[in-house]
């Protein structure tokens, strides 16, 4: 929320905001890329120069001195002079007032026909937009400066004859390109909206649709710029653009060719102004497209990023339980994971917990709290960007984090198995699923082919695949989502592994389905006797399937309990209030409870106070005193300084 | 006639051709009165999101009539339909998708003030600041693009907007989904509150029937495009009379690890001895196969809405039994869904 101060400013101007930001990016953009940054020095240069030719030119581009022929550069010439002694610098610059605006008459034909064309076809889509692309594909199949060349000579030798058929021809990639952009949007749920409020068509094309499309089609644009420029100076090399004694680009190209064994420097200066001039566009286009086009996708993921980018709080790492189990699977120890460069943003803030055979743990809170960065954590399979700042994590003894990523490799899928909320997202397409099964059978067990294939059958028919030995075959496509997550859990159970970590594996699935997978997730472990750790946002699903929970606030554990407790008596105001949002807590139709607020960013959470202080209606003055310790009370951990008085708080209500 | 919504016989099918034609929607029927939530659950594939189009005017209906505050609805083709969106407007699921991430969110709010107040500038960003208000954002929030809101605040903007016209009707199709819970509880709150003071009817959609439960007045079961059971919110929550309706309470896993051990045996007997997602069947009851009690006459002969309580209607041939099964915790008898699979 904090990320970009609200922006103050009086009604009336509030459209400009969304131009700034975008403003923003691009001179950011332009700052970063010293290239960019120079072919923008450089277009500024050329347009400032043929708007004020006149003044800025040092000669009249016209005047002849037959007694100063093919002078080379001098103080006097700068860049020379040509066969009539024509001043180079001045019809060069003078040149420029002809290929800039005639570049733009193409780009402006392009885009005033494309883009209107673009935004109709694709919203209204059918059989008009069927019929569009077939002209626009036989369009683009033309060459362009050939049917330019048959206008101007039909037409007569004009350079806006020319450059308008070329425009018009370009037009045909905005119209594709904003179609494509339509057809993306189109579907989103504020077109539907703005329809159901009642806009007009025209109002939802060019308002609510073409905002989306300004990016790329200012990308296309400065590249299609770029092009008519060439155009222009072709046109103009061959005689078909500007007639003599104008001077453009293109035809000084000309007269240096026929002049070129006078005096070959003549071809410098037009040949280097076309090539810079084109470059230039073309650079600018390339800094436009990653500031406005593929900034628009990542964005999000940038101000995530960017909320992460302050400093760590250090808190020592310390022992919880001293108590060790002799059936432990997993101790996981002061574990703590940071985001951005060094020391970064804490994000999980030593974790601690234990894990015995069979059993399952809970992993519970508002996402971003720190519950899926946990379990990414003690598989390391944390996203760029983030990295364990410290802790232990032990399987079976031994400490994960100290292993090399390769022996890392061969702990994962074999003695800890993962399945993810979205099953269609972590099956290839491209393979059936009994092959997806049986790949970590080969790798990790070195089964053969047909080994492993029988036994991911049998693993599919575990997981209760109905007619799994045809199923096999079929790709993930031709499953629904239900039984995709048996087909991930039958992958993640290949190699019978110690740990399965489950992330929200029943959050996309139907209520009836998610009732089935859990179902199959208890009787499994109860067969094969592996640990779970289970991470959901749902407290019933919790309460369902877990034996013991932990209950994630701004990245710390709050509390830890057994399933039973926890729900009976939860202790810290945290859980309490989670359990209280749920609607079946009370009367139906009565108002919740609600947290007020939200879980701040990462950066700003506090390492001196209690986290949850500011939401939390029992704070007092000794939460924001200190940073409050996991502490036992009666049986569970919580977080909470004032757990029994908050209890009895509770009590008397 | 207080009815906000008429739902009658309404079919929507989806693909021209042939092949590829899917009954969305299947002679369904509703109505929803002023001022009442009607609360429309199923799983995904239903029809329930189809049924809240075709209210919009978003889909075409192949048959059916659709009132909406006594008007016929009309398909939002090119040409804006303005009177309509006077009557009904909508909240959608994804709170970011539901607000164009290019329009500052207080450009969104102006839109619909704009048409149907006739405001001009100024005055409709006073309006659209006092609709912020309303569900409690700041003038400031309102100045920023969607992705710099959380999820909640894009959502109570979305609501801003779809109240923007005093609608007699607002379709929320699955409004709290994408949510955490606790600003789940927010939203289901505001929409509570919002009902309270301006009468509005909602038709709210969603696959949660614990939510559902809170919010709804009346209760629409929908399974395969069709209304399996439909009925006073309580009576259907409580006395479910549809196998499926059952199975579907009995699935919501309740925070509460004791009752919820109970409740697992439950919900195994009734989500049925068949394959879990099986594909609904054709002809006859199209539930037959996940169902406990599926016996021949299910196979031959497609159940109607028939009374079973006041305000209580399902389309099931052995509503009693599954009844009396589920009012005697024990679980449907075992065994007699496998004689009608495959």
């Amino acid at each position: 929320m904090s990320l970009v101060p609200a922006p103050e400013v009086d009604a009336g101007s509030q459209s400009s905001i969304v131009t700034d930001h975008a403003l923003r990016r691009v001179v950011r953009t332009f700052r970063s890329q010293p290239l960019a940054m120079a072919g923008a020095l450089w277009m500024a240069l050329v347009v400032v120069t043929a708007i004020f030719a006149p003044w800025v030119a040092p000669d009249d581009p016209n005047a002849q001195n037959l007694l100063h022929v093919f002078a080379g550069p001098s103080w006097h010439h700068l860049l020379g002079t040509d066969n009539l002694g024509r001043d180079t610098l001045s019809r060069l610059i003078f040149a420029g007032r002809v290929a800039l605006p005639a570049a733009a008459i193409g780009v402006g034909v392009a885009v005033g026909i494309g883009v209107p064309v673009g935004l109709a076809v694709g919203y209204v889509g059918g059989l008009w937009d069927r019929v569009a692309m077939r002209v626009v594909d036989a369009v683009l199949a033309l060459p362009g400066l050939v049917l330019a060349i048959a206008v101007v000579g039909a037409l007569g030798p004009s350079l806006d004859h020319a450059m308008i058929t070329l425009g018009f021809l370009a037009s045909a990639g905005f119209a594709r390109l904003t179609r494509g952009v339509v057809l993306a949007v189109r579907e989103q749920p504020y077109i539907d909206g703005a329809r159901v409020v009642g806009e007009s068509t025209p109002h939802i094309l060019f308002r609510e649709i073409l905002p989306n499309a300004l990016g790329p089609i200012v990308v296309q644009a400065t590249l299609a710029f770029a092009h008519m420029l060439l155009f222009e100076a072709a046109l103009s090399f061959i005689g078909l653009g500007v007639q003599p004694p104008q001077a453009s680009w293109g035809s000084m190209l000309t007269d240096a060719r026929s002049q070129i064994g006078n005096d070959a420097f003549l071809a410098v200066p037009p040949g280097m102004a076309i090539l810079l001039t084109v470059l230039s566009a073309q650079l600018i286009g390339d800094a436009l497209r990653s500031a406005l086009v593929r900034g628009r996708e990542s964005r999000g993921r940038a101000a995530r990023a960017s909320r992460w980018r302050t400093r760590a709080a250090r808190v020592a790492p310390r022992s919880l339980d001293s108590q060790p189990r002799p059936d432990r699977v997993l101790v996981v120890e002061g574990l703590r994971v940071s985001v951005g460069t060094d020391p970064g943003v804490t994000v999980v803030d030593d974790v601690t917990f234990e894990l015995g055979r069979g059993e399952t743990i809970g992993v519970v809170g508002e996402s971003g709290c720190g519950k899926s960065m946990t379990a990414l954590g003690i598989i390391r399979l944390l996203p760029t960007g983030a990295r364990i700042a410290s802790g232990q994590v032990i399987l079976n003894g031994r400490d994960l984090l100290a292993l090399t990523d390769r022996q890392m490799d061969s702990v994962r899928g074999k003695e800890v198995g993962m399945i993810f909320q979205d099953p269609k997202g972590s099956l290839d397409p491209a393979f059936s699923i009994g092959n997806q099964v049986s790949e970590p059978l080969r790798l990790h067990l070195g089964l053969s082919r047909r080994e492993a294939w029988s036994r991911a059958v049998e693993l599919l028919d575990q997981v209760k695949l109905p007619r799994a030995s045809e199923r096999a075959h079929d790709y993930p496509h031709q499953l629904s989502g239900g039984q995709l997550q048996r087909v991930m859990i039958a992958a993640a159970l290949a190699c019978s592994p110690d740990l399965l970590i489950a992330d929200e594996p029943t959050t996309a699935l139907d209520v009836t389905v998610q009732g089935k997978i859990l179902d199959l997730l208890a009787e499994l472990r109860s067969e094969l006797g592996m640990a779970m750790i289970f991470v959901s946002h749902d407290l019933g699903v919790v309460a369902d399937i877990c034996d013991k929970v932990l209950v994630m606030y701004a990245g710390q554990v709050v509390e830890s309990a057994a399933v039973d407790e926890l729900f009976s008596t939860p202790r810290h105001p945290y859980t309490q209030r989670l359990l209280e949002t749920l609607p079946g807590s009370v009367m139906p139709g009565a108002s919740l409870a609600r947290i007020p607020g939200q879980v701040p960013p990462a950066e700003s959470w506090p390492k001196d106070r209690c986290r949850f202080a500011d939401r939390c209606e029992h704070a007092g003055p000794i939460c924001v005193g200190e940073m409050p310790s996991l502490r036992p009370v009666e049986g569970s951990l919580t977080r909470c300084i004032r757990a029994e008085e908050f209890r009895t708080v509770e009590a008397v209500r | 006639m207080s009815s906000v919504l008429v739902v009658e016989d309404l079919t929507v099918v989806y693909g021209r051709r042939r092949r590829g034609r899917v009954v969305a929607v299947d002679r369904l029927s509703l109505q929803i009165e002023e001022g009442t939530t009607f609360g429309l659950v199923g799983e995904s594939g239903s029809g329930k999101t189809t049924v809240g189009r075709a209210v919009l005017g978003l889909v075409r209906p192949a048959s059916g009539r659709i009132l909406v505050d006594g008007g016929p609805v009309q398909h939002l083709a090119l040409r804006a339909a303005i009177e309509q969106g006077k009557k009904a407007q909508v909240v959608f699921q994804d709170p970011t998708g539901s607000l164009n991430p290019a329009r500052l969110v207080l450009d969104t709010l102006r839109e619909p003030l704009r048409i149907h107040e006739r405001l001009k500038r100024d005055a409709s960003t006073r309006a659209a600041e006092a609709l912020g208000e309303k569900v409690s954002l700041a003038p400031g929030m309102l100045r920023r693009l969607p992705y710099q809101l959380s999820g909640g605040q894009n959502q109570r903007a979305a609501i801003a907007r779809a109240l923007a016209p005093t609608p007699r009707l607002v379709v929320c199709d699955e409004p709290v989904t994408a949510l955490d819970v606790s600003t789940q509880a927010q939203v289901i709150n505001l929409l509570v509150d919002l009902q309270r003071q301006t009468r509005v009817a909602y038709l709210f959609i969603s696959h949660d029937i614990s939510v559902v439960r809170h919010v709804s007045h009346r209760i629409g079961v929908m399974y395969a495009g069709r209304l399996v059971e439909v009925g006073d919110a309580s009576s259907v929550s409580t006395s479910p009379s549809h196998p499926y309706t059952q199975a579907l309470l009995a699935a919501v896993p309740v925070p509460d690890p004791a009752r919820q051990r109970e409740r697992r045996s439950r919900r195994r007997a009734l989500a049925g001895a068949a394959v879990d997602d099986a594909l609904p069947a054709t002809g006859g009851c199209p539930y037959r196969l996940r169902c406990p009690w599926t016996d021949e006459v299910c196979q031959r002969v497609e159940p109607q809405l028939r009374p079973v309580g006041e305000d209580h209607l399902v389309a099931c041939h052995h509503a009693e039994r599954a009844v009396l099964a589920g009012q005697s915790a024990e679980p449907a008898p075992a065994g007699q869904g496998s004689t009608a699979d495959s």
